[in-house]
C-alpha cells in the first residue's frame, strides 16, 4: 500500500514541483521593468518579508464567468511560507524550513491534508529553494524567458510538465517589486489568472504567521491577522 | 379480484424483502401530487453547479476539491470539471451515453473513477431510470417513491416532512449508496434556494467513500448550450451502458 502510495506521489510530483514553484516565483522580488536573472538574484537577496492578497481567477471554458478565490500569503526568508485561501474553499499550506504541509479546513478546524503525500512536497523543496535565491534560471523545469519589458514566460522544459501545464506569464507592474498577475495556461480554454493586491515588502509578519493552524483561518480580506502593525 | 388482490401482496412483500423500509399506501387523492414531489431532487432544464466537494480517502485522511458540473435534465447529460482548490483540472469528462474524458491527471486517469463518477452524478442528479413500482410513507411521515432499475437495483426517493431529501439504492437487500441534502440560505447562487447547500453522498459497495458537497454556485444555462461534444482520438472513451471500453490516447496525459 506504501509503495502504490509513493507511486501515486511520483506521478503527482512535477505538478506539485509546477504549483509549489509558482508560489516561490511569486514570492521573489520584481524589480520592475528592466528586469534580468541577475537583477533578480540581487533583489532577492534584499527581500526578507512578503505579504499580500490575492484573487485567482479559474477560466474554464464551461464557466460562463471565472470562479474566483480570494487569499492571503505571507513569504518570510529563508523558507518560511504561508498560502491561505479564505474563500470559497478554506485551505492552507504552510512551509517552515524543510517541512511542507497542506490543510484543509472542515467542521472540526483545519486538519492537515495527508493524502497528497507531503514526503513529496518535501522533495521538491530542494528545488524551490534555488529558485527563492533567485536561480530559477537555472531550474531545470522551466525555460525563462524575459519576452519583453514586464513580461516573463516561464515555459516546461519536460514533456510530462508540458502536457499539463502549457506556459505560465508573470505581468509585472511598473512599480518596482510590484507583480500584477500570473497566469498558469494549462490549454487553450483553460488557465487560472492570479492577481496580487496590497503588498508589502519587508514589513513585520507577527510570529505566529507560520504555526500550524489551531481551527481557525485567517480573518477577512485586507484584514491580514499575521503582520504587524508598525 | 380475490387472486389479484393476492398477487398484490405477494408482491409487496417481495418489496418488503428487498428494501429495509416498509411504505405505507397514500390515499388515492394524494398520490398525483406525491409523485410530483418525488421530483423535487432533481434540477430541472440546464444548469451549473460548483461545488466544494471534501471526501475521506480510502485508508483515512482528507481531501478537498472543486467540482463544476453542467448538466441538462432534458438530454440527460453532464459534463464535470474536478480540479484542486488551487484551480488546476485534474478530471475533465463529458457524459452523453459514453464518457469522454478529455483530460484526466493521475490518479484520476482509471476506469474505475470515471465509471464511478458517472454513477455518482446520475444517482445525484438525475431522476431513478426504471419503473416506479411504489408510492408511500415511511414510519417517519417521509414521502417515499420507490423505483426497480433494470438492473435490479431499488432506489428511494425520499422527502421527510421536516425539509431537505434523500435517496437511497439498495441491491439484494443492502443499501449500497445514499445522498442526503440539507437546504440553507446561501448568497451566492440564482438557484434562491431550489437547490440544497450541502449534499452528502456516501457509498459502501464496490468501496466505501463518503464525500461532502458544498454549493458555492447554482447558475441556469441560458442561451447556447454549454454542453458540448468534443470528439477526437485524444479521448479516452467509454462506451455505456455496455461499458465498451476504447481506451485512445487521452490529449497529451498519458491514461496509464
Amino acid at each position: 500500500m506504501k509503495r502504490k502510495q509513493s507511486s501515486i506521489i511520483d506521478r503527482l510530483r512535477p505538478w506539485m514541483t509546477m504549483g509549489m514553484g509558482i508560489l516561490f516565483i511569486l514570492c521573489l522580488p520584481h524589480p520592475g521593468w528592466t528586469s534580468t536573472l541577475a537583477e533578480f538574484k540581487a533583489a532577492a537577496q534584499k527581500i526578507h518579508t512578503l505579504s499580500a492578497d490575492f484573487i485567482q481567477e479559474k477560466h474554464l471554458k464551461i464557466l460562463s464567468t471565472p470562479l474566483l478565490s480570494h487569499g492571503v500569503f505571507y513569504y518570510e526568508a529563508p523558507d518560511h511560507l504561508r498560502w491561505e485561501y479564505l474563500k470559497p474553499v478554506k485551505s492552507l499550506l504552510l512551509m517552515n524550513g524543510s517541512r511542507v504541509s497542506r490543510y484543509i479546513w472542515t467542521e472540526d478546524g483545519f486538519v492537515e491534508n495527508s493524502g497528497l503525500g507531503v514526503s513529496g512536497m518535501q522533495g521538491v523543496f530542494g528545488e524551490i529553494h534555488s529558485w527563492m535565491k533567485g536561480d530559477f534560471g537555472h531550474d531545470p523545469a522551466f525555460q525563462v524567458v524575459f519576452e519583453e519589458p514586464g513580461r516573463i514566460l516561464l515555459v516546461p522544459r519536460e514533456k510530462a510538465l508540458h502536457r499539463l501545464i502549457s506556459k505560465i506569464v508573470l505581468l509585472l507592474s511598473d512599480q518596482p517589486g510590484v507583480i500584477q498577475s500570473v497566469t498558469v495556461y494549462e490549454g487553450e480554454d483553460a488557465f487560472t489568472r492570479i492577481v496580487f493586491k496590497h503588498i508589502k515588502v519587508n514589513a513585520p509578519l507577527a510570529a505566529s504567521a507560520f504555526d500550524v493552524p489551531n481551527g481557525k483561518p485567517a480573518a477577512t480580506d485586507n484584514a491580514n491577522p499575521h503582520m504587524n502593525t508598525p | 379480484m380475490k387472486s389479484l388482490t393476492r398477487l398484490i401482496g405477494i408482491l409487496l412483500l417481495l418489496t418488503a424483502c428487498t428494501t429495509p423500509t416498509g411504505l405505507r399506501p397514500l390515499e388515492p387523492s394524494a398520490a398525483s401530487e406525491h409523485t410530483q414531489r418525488c421530483q423535487t431532487p432533481f434540477p430541472n432544464g440546464d444548469w451549473q453547479f460548483v461545488h466544494a466537494i471534501e471526501g475521506t480517502l480510502p485508508g483515512g485522511g482528507n481531501a478537498s476539491a472543486i467540482g463544476v458540473t453542467t448538466l441538462s435534465a432534458g438530454s440527460k447529460t453532464a459534463h464535470c470539471i474536478l480540479m484542486t482548490v488551487e484551480g488546476f483540472v485534474l478530471f475533465d469528462a463529458l457524459f452523453d451515453g459514453e464518457i469522454t474524458v478529455n483530460r484526466a491527471v493521475p490518479p484520476f486517469d482509471k476506469r474505475s473513477f470515471a465509471q464511478g463518477l458517472l454513477a455518482d452524478i446520475r444517482f445525484i442528479f438525475f431522476p431513478p431510470e426504471g419503473k416506479l413500482i411504489q408510492k408511500g410513507t415511511a414510519d417517519d411521515a417521509a414521502f417515499v417513491c420507490r423505483y426497480r432499475k433494470n438492473d435490479g437495483a431499488i432506489v428511494d426517493v425520499m422527502i421527510p416532512p421536516q425539509g431537505g431529501w434523500e435517496i437511497h439504492q439498495y441491491r439484494e437487500g443492502q443499501r449500497v449508496r445514499s445522498v442526503q441534502a440539507k437546504f440553507g440560505k446561501h448568497d451566492s447562487d440564482e438557484s434562491e434556494g431550489t437547490f440544497p447547500r450541502q449534499m452528502t453522498l456516501s457509498a459502501t459497495r464496490p468501496r466505501h467513500y463518503t464525500l461532502t458537497f458544498k454549493l458555492i454556485e447554482a447558475k441556469p444555462i441560458t442561451g447556447q448550450p454549454k454542453i458540448s461534444q468534443k470528439r477526437d482520438v485524444h479521448s479516452l472513451r467509454l462506451r455505456l451502458p455496455r461499458e465498451t471500453f476504447v481506451l485512445l490516447f487521452h490529449r497529451g496525459v498519458s491514461a496509464r
